[in-house]
């Protein structure tokens, strides 16, 4: 007879866990690929059509790119919140005040020439997302209010809000009655230089190496590490909460916003209504990326640009290989889940024993 | 598994299987670092066997392979003369080896009999509630263990809990039972309470083996003791051939840097009656967690260059106290001043930048974050010192602190390590390593020693005798009557939240504070 147990570990190795975390994404793309034979579907087609065309055709990788960089960028703030045990969701609503924002001084300024008018309005952006994120950090700080329904209400006021300025004050009336505002003025659209994005690349690369030194090496960051892993100590090492909450909060608000304020300057230009909206939900999309990355920075890139791969080729097999919406629900819930599930072999061990 | 538990434990015969436990030449290697090397153990049925050792000899490493928790790398393992593998705790369980956890692992909002019953449920034994219920009450008329098993766990006293796991190690029918550090968190009463257990067990042909630091602790109640230091053993005889003095220079690696068990050598520089007063605390009123009245009008002043105890049985106040001071509590009446400032609604920060220094009891919970590294812990008040333009300069903190694990006999594989993998003893030279650099005006220690081993205890202490030779003021509040009694000046009993009686320190005895502590004496 056999039997299987399931043990706790109390070593384990570099490698032994980075070879756990591959195998389990393999693992995921490899269910995927039955659930795709199940429905009918040659696996092999839907496989590159999910990650080698995302990732290698000229064309697919910038759209990849495209939810990448704003993904990323707001992971990266969420980073360093959830380092310091806040648990914001709220990057989808900081994010759509972050677009509003550099909307407002788009139309406002429509004098400034680039590269000021673009320096601006990504700036505008990023204050945008900071005061969005204030109040739910004002009220964590000071009251110890749940972050979690603040800032996931504050997404909602953010929703309707934009919902107000195009529906109501911003309405264009040359939109052929579409909920839409005008377009923002052509100094403040970013080009890609020779068909590649490169500010925002740039930006999302910059981002890394800011909440890098910020989280590893900035006093600020010890503090948020410290309260993180244990408040007790850290307070009584007198580092204030109130400052850890806030200032947490602020960044990685201020991170989301200037997402918000890229993708509109590069991607949408405009405002609208929740089908065509600048945030897509990628606010949310971020959370994931965050905490596969396991809240590292340097691993946000990669993450990212999986995550981005898999949006991009989601719809892919959907336009092509008309496949349904939820498919693409399904192999992005397999694939996070095998991922997520590493963790349990990274605690746990199996041994397999013979029985006389 | 190799072996029918059954017939495991029928017939010992032979000279080696008399030995529950033998283990010979377990070695264990974490990296570079050797944690044991060529341990032989033997333990016989019916033995209390204590392994002695100071922090960071190896003991726990042994445990935890004795336990199935770490493999050892080299070495085996016997059981009655049987070589086993064990791979997990259940193995360990199955050969009828049980660790008592040093820190009870229980559900504090379940009862007692619900809680052993679950713990004997995942392991393959069903016992319902009930059935719970009468073993403990066999156990107690037994053993003299007195746990109501319809209490709920939140309601117990950490002795108590430990009783709690005493009765599920016997419930899982354990021959050898091992304890780690048994008595560190034990008033001496219920210290004697657990060793007539421990002795009742042995009379019934039970094995006990008990690791410790405590050179007296093993030579009261063993009956053979094996001495590990630096991961090999030094030696292992019964223990009525062991001398005193021959055990301590046994145990401690470095004898000439020790000084004796209470002999610290220091000057007892009269305090002046003119040294400013750091720490002034008037009529202070605290409640504890759930809203009862813990400290009630304390009142005391500690004098530059003076240390005044504060003796107690724990739970009368002097948690409270201590985190009031330290600004972790809200104070509900009284004033607190720290070098004249008054600080009494102050926050930690405050009080740490008036000169307050604070070594806690609960050291992982309030003196260090065991994520981050012993570098990173080492900064943890003053790491604005480290900092230009908002960034921390690593290289000056990994200098300053490969110092002080150099002269503070810090074990750990390196300034980076992370605090939770140092030992208890190790993790305490650390913050009190990190407390004193600042050349504080007033100390507050909470139990620093506890759990200490000989050699680090006397370090401690020394420590604070040079700090007030340097002018700082030291409030020590301990359970450690023989700590408080060499260290301190002026010593004060706190008994049910104030100050009960007071002496100077010439004029202390045991005997008396033992009653003062009890409450039978009042100023």
């Amino acid at each position: 007879m056999f039997e299987i147990r399931i043990l706790r570990r109390y070593e384990i190795t570099n490698k032994l866990k980075s070879s756990i975390y591959v195998a389990s994404f393999i693992t995921g793309i490899l269910i995927f690929a039955l659930i795709e034979v199940i429905y009918g579907a040659n696996p092999y087609d839907v496989m590159s059509k999910l990650f080698v065309k995302p990732l290698t055709s000229y064309a697919d990788l910038q759209i990849t790119i495209r939810y990448a960089v704003p993904i990323g960028i707001m992971a990266l703030g969420l980073t360093l919140t959830y380092k310091s045990g806040i648990y914001s969701i709220g990057s989808e609503g900081q994010m759509a005040v972050g677009a509003i924002f550099a909307a407002w001084t788009a139309y406002a300024f429509n004098y400034i020439e680039p590269p000021t008018s673009i320096v601006i309005a990504l700036l505008a952006g990023a204050l945008g997302g900071l005061l969005w994120a204030l109040v739910p950090g004002i009220l964590k700080g000071l009251l110890n209010v749940n972050e979690v329904l603040t800032t996931l209400m504050f997404n909602f006021i953010a929703y309707s809000l934009t919902d107000y300025l195009i529906y109501g004050p911003w309405r264009s009336p040359r939109a052929y009655g579409f909920p839409l505002t005008e377009p923002i003025p052509k100094s403040y659209v970013i080009l890609p230089t020779d068909g590649i994005p490169v500010i925002n690349i740039s930006t999302f690369i910059l981002s890394v190496f800011l909440m890098y030194a910020i989280i590893k090496k900035s006093v600020f960051g010890y503090q948020v590490r410290a309260y993180g892993s244990n408040p007790t100590a850290a307070k009584s090492a007198g580092i204030s909460f109130l400052k850890v909450a806030l200032l947490c909060l602020a960044i990685s608000g201020a991170f989301a916003g200037l997402a918000g304020a890229l993708q509109l300057t590069s991607v949408h230009n405009r405002l609208g209504p929740k089908s065509w909206s600048v945030t897509e939900g990628l606010g949310y999309t971020a959370i994931v990326s965050a905490w596969l990355a396991r809240l590292e920075p340097w691993f946000v890139l990669p993450s990212a640009i999986l995550l981005g791969a898999l949006i991009n080729g989601g719809l892919t097999i959907k336009a092509v290989l008309g496949q349904p919406e939820g498919v693409v629900n399904i192999m992005n819930g397999v694939i996070l889940l095998s991922i997520i599930a590493a963790d349990f072999f990274i605690n746990y061990r199996f041994v397999i024993k013979v029985r006389e | 598994m190799g072996v029918n538990q059954t017939t495991f434990f029928m017939k010992p015969h032979g000279d080696e299987n008399n030995y529950i436990l033998s283990v010979t030449g377990v070695s264990k290697f974490f990296g570079s670092i050797t944690a044991l090397r060529g341990v032989d153990l033997n333990i016989r049925v019916g033995e209390i066997h204590a392994l002695l050792g100071e922090n960071g000899a190896g003991k726990t490493t042994l445990v935890n392979i004795l336990y199935g928790l770490y493999r050892p790398d080299a070495g085996s393992i016997k059981v009655f003369g049987n070589e086993v593998r064990i791979n997990s705790p259940k193995d360990a369980i199955s050969y009828g080896i049980v660790l008592v956890q040093q820190h009870p692992m229980l559900i504090d909002k379940m009862t007692v009999s619900e809680n052993l019953s679950i713990g004997l449920r995942s392991l393959g034994y069903l016992k319902s509630p009930n059935s719970v219920k009468e073993v403990i009450k066999e156990y107690s008329i037994r053993y003299g263990i007195s746990v109501d098993p319809d209490i709920t766990v939140s309601n117990l006293s950490f002795s108590e809990r430990q009783e709690v796991e005493l009765v599920r190690a016997l419930m899982l029918n354990a021959q050898l039972l091992m304890l780690d550090e048994p008595t560190t968190m034990l008033t001496s009463y219920e210290r004697k309470k657990l060793f007539s257990v421990l002795r009742k067990l042995k009379d019934e042909g039970k094995s006990v083996l008990l690791i410790t630091h405590k050179v007296m602790e093993a030579t009261e109640i063993s009956d053979w003791i094996t001495v590990l230091r630096k991961g090999e053993v030094t030696a292992s005889r019964p223990t009525n051939k062991y001398t005193l003095d021959e055990l301590v220079k046994l145990v401690v690696s470095d004898a000439g840097v020790f000084n004796g068990v209470r002999s610290v050598k220091f000057d007892y520089n009269v305090v002046k009656s003119q040294s400013p007063e750091v720490l002034s605390i008037k009529d202070l009123i605290v409640v504890n967690d759930v809203g009862g009245v813990a400290v009630r009008g304390f009142s005391l002043a500690v004098k530059s260059g003076e240390i005044i105890g504060i003796a107690g049985v724990s739970g009368n106040g002097q948690k409270e106290l201590s985190e009031a001071i330290a600004g972790l509590r809200k104070v509900v009446d009284g004033r607190i001043v720290i070098c004249g400032q008054d600080l009494t609604n102050k926050g930690p920060k405050d009080r740490v930048k008036a000169g307050l220094a604070y070594i806690p009891e609960e050291r992982l919970k309030y003196g260090v974050v065991g994520d981050m590294s012993v570098a990173e812990n080492y900064i943890l008040k003053s790491y604005g010192q480290y900092s230009g333009f908002g960034l921390i300069n690593m290289r000056k903190v990994i200098e300053d602190v490969n110092e002080s694990i150099e002269s503070f006999n810090i074990i750990t594989r390196g300034p980076l390590e992370k605090v939770k993998a140092l030992s208890g003893g190790n993790i305490q030279k650390l913050i009190v390593a990190r407390e004193l650099r600042s050349n504080p005006k007033v100390i507050l220690a909470h139990n620093p020693t506890l759990g200490l081993d000989l050699r680090s205890a006397a370090l401690v202490r020394e420590l604070f005798l040079k700090a007030k030779a340097d002018g700082a003021g030291i409030l020590l509040i301990s359970e450690d009557l023989d700590e408080v009694i060499t260290l301190s000046d002026k010593i004060a009993v706190m008994y049910k939240g104030s100050i009960t009686y007071e002496i100077n320190k010439n004029e202390a005895s045991r005997d008396v504070l033992e009653r003062a502590m009890l409450g039978l004496l009042n100023v």
